[in-house]
C-alpha cells in the first residue's frame, strides 16, 4: 500500500500548497486552515521555548501574525514547516534578546503546565515541567538542541551567541535538569 | 560528566524522543489572529483608497493649474494679436490718410499744370508726367506689398519716404510752373 501513502502526502502538499497560494492572495480562510495544521506543532514550540503557558499562547499569536505578513516572501525554496518553524524560533529568541536583562523566571511552577500534552505519563509532564523551570538562555539552548534537533552552529547564529556558549548552556540545562528529576 | 551521569542522561533522552511533537493550545488564538488580520485588511484597503484620493486630487489640482497656466498664455498671445491689429489699423489709417493728402496735392497740381501746358516745353511737361507717373506706381506697388505684409516695418517707411518724395517733387515743380 506505499504507492497510497505516497499519493496522500503529495495530495496533503498539494493541497497545502493551494492552501498558501490562496493565503498568499489574500484568503483567511485558507489562511486559517493553515493555522489548524500548524497550530499544535508550533504551540508545542512556543511552550518549551517559553516555559510559560500564557507567553507561549501570546508567541503563537505573534508568530502566526508573523507568517501572515511575511507570507508573500515564501516562494517555496525550502519547506513550508521548516519557513515558519525558522520565524517561530527567531521571534521567541528576539523576546528573551530584548528581555535578557530580564531572566524569566518561575517562583510558581505551573504543573498544569503540560496537562493536555499527558494523560497518565508523569515522567513526560515532570519532564516537561523541569524543563519550563530551566533559566531563560539554558531552556532555549536545550528546546532548540534537544528537542528541534537544531546544531550548536545553527544556535549560536540564532542567538546571536558563540557555539562555546550554545554548548555551556546545554550542558548547564542537563546538569539542571539531572537534579531536579532526581 | 560520569559513567553514572551519562547513562542517566542516555535514559532521560530517550525520554525526550517520546514527548509529544504536538501540544493543543488550552485558548484558542484564532479568533484574535483573525480579527487583527481583518483589521490590518481594511485599514491597508483604507489608506490605499486614501493615497488613491491624494493621487486623483493632486492630479485634479495640476489639470487646474495646467487649464489656468494656458488660458493665460492663449491670453497673453490674444492681447498680443489685439494689439498688433490695433497698430495695423492704426498704421492702414494713417497711410490712407496720407495718399488722400497727397491725392488733392496732386490732382490739384496736374491740374495747374495742364492748364499752364502751352508755357511749359513740351520735353519738360512730359518728363514731369512721367516722373509723377513712376513715383505713383512706385506708391501704389509699395501699398500692394504692405497689404500683402503688413508686419514689415521697413515697407512702411519706404512708403512714407515715397509720399514724401512725389510731395516734394510736386511741390519744387509747381514753383517752376509760371502762374496763369
Amino acid at each position: 500500500m506505499q504507492p497510497n501513502v505516497i499519493s496522500i502526502n503529495e495530495h496533503k502538499e498539494n493541497s497545502l500548497d493551494k492552501l498558501i497560494k490562496d493565503a498568499q492572495k489574500g484568503s483567511v480562510s485558507s489562511f486559517e486552515r493553515i493555522y489548524l495544521l500548524f497550530e499544535k506543532r508550533l504551540f508545542a514550540l512556543c511552550l518549551r521555548m517559553s516555559g510559560n503557558n500564557a507567553l507561549a499562547e501570546e508567541f503563537l499569536q505573534e508568530v502566526f501574525l508573523l507568517i501572515w505578513k511575511k507570507l508573500n516572501q515564501f516562494n517555496g525554496d525550502s519547506q513550508f514547516s521548516t519557513w515558519i518553524h525558522r520565524i517561530a524560533v527567531n521571534h521567541i529568541i528576539s523576546y528573551f534578546r530584548v528581555k535578557k536583562n530580564c531572566d524569566f523566571t518561575h517562583d510558581e511552577l505551573d504543573t498544569n503546565l503540560f496537562s493536555t500534552a499527558f494523560d497518565n505519563q508523569s515522567f513526560g509532564r515532570d519532564l516537561e515541567n523541569a524543563i519550563a523551570t530551566l533559566p531563560d538562555k539554558a531552556r532555549l539552548v536545550f528546546v532548540m538542541y534537544e528537542i528541534e534537533g537544531l546544531s550548536h552552529q545553527e544556535i549560536a547564529e540564532q542567538t546571536d551567541t558563540s557555539v562555546g556558549t550554545s554548548k555551556a548552556q546545554l550542558h548547564r540545562a542537563k546538569k539542571l535538569l539531572q537534579e531536579r528529576l532526581a | 560528566m560520569s559513567d553514572q551521569q551519562n547513562s542517566d542522561w542516555t535514559e532521560m533522552k530517550q525520554k525526550l524522543e517520546q514527548l509529544p511533537k504536538s501540544i493543543a493550545p488550552k485558548n484558542s488564538v484564532w479568533p484574535s489572529i483573525e480579527k487583527q488580520i481583518i483589521n490590518e485588511q481594511v485599514l491597508a484597503k483604507m489608506q490605499s483608497q486614501s493615497m488613491w484620493l491624494k493621487w486623483s486630487m493632486a492630479a485634479s489640482w495640476m489639470i487646474v493649474f495646467g487649464a489656468l497656466a494656458f488660458s493665460f498664455g492663449s491670453f497673453k498671445e490674444l492681447k498680443q494679436t489685439q494689439e498688433q491689429h490695433a497698430q495695423l489699423l492704426s498704421q492702414s489709417f494713417q497711410m490712407i490718410q496720407q495718399e488722400q493728402e497727397l491725392n488733392i496735392v496732386r490732382t490739384q497740381f496736374l491740374s495747374s499744370l495742364a492748364q499752364s501746358q502751352h508755357a511749359i516745353d513740351a520735353k519738360e511737361y512730359s518728363s514731369i508726367i512721367n516722373q509723377l507717373a513712376y513715383l505713383k506706381m512706385d506708391r501704389q506697388q509699395l501699398i500692394a506689398q504692405i497689404k500683402s505684409d503688413p508686419n514689415q516695418t521697413e515697407l512702411m517707411a519706404q512708403f512714407v519716404q515715397a509720399i514724401a518724395d512725389e510731395q516734394t517733387l510736386i511741390n519744387s515743380t509747381a514753383n517752376k510752373i509760371p502762374k496763369i
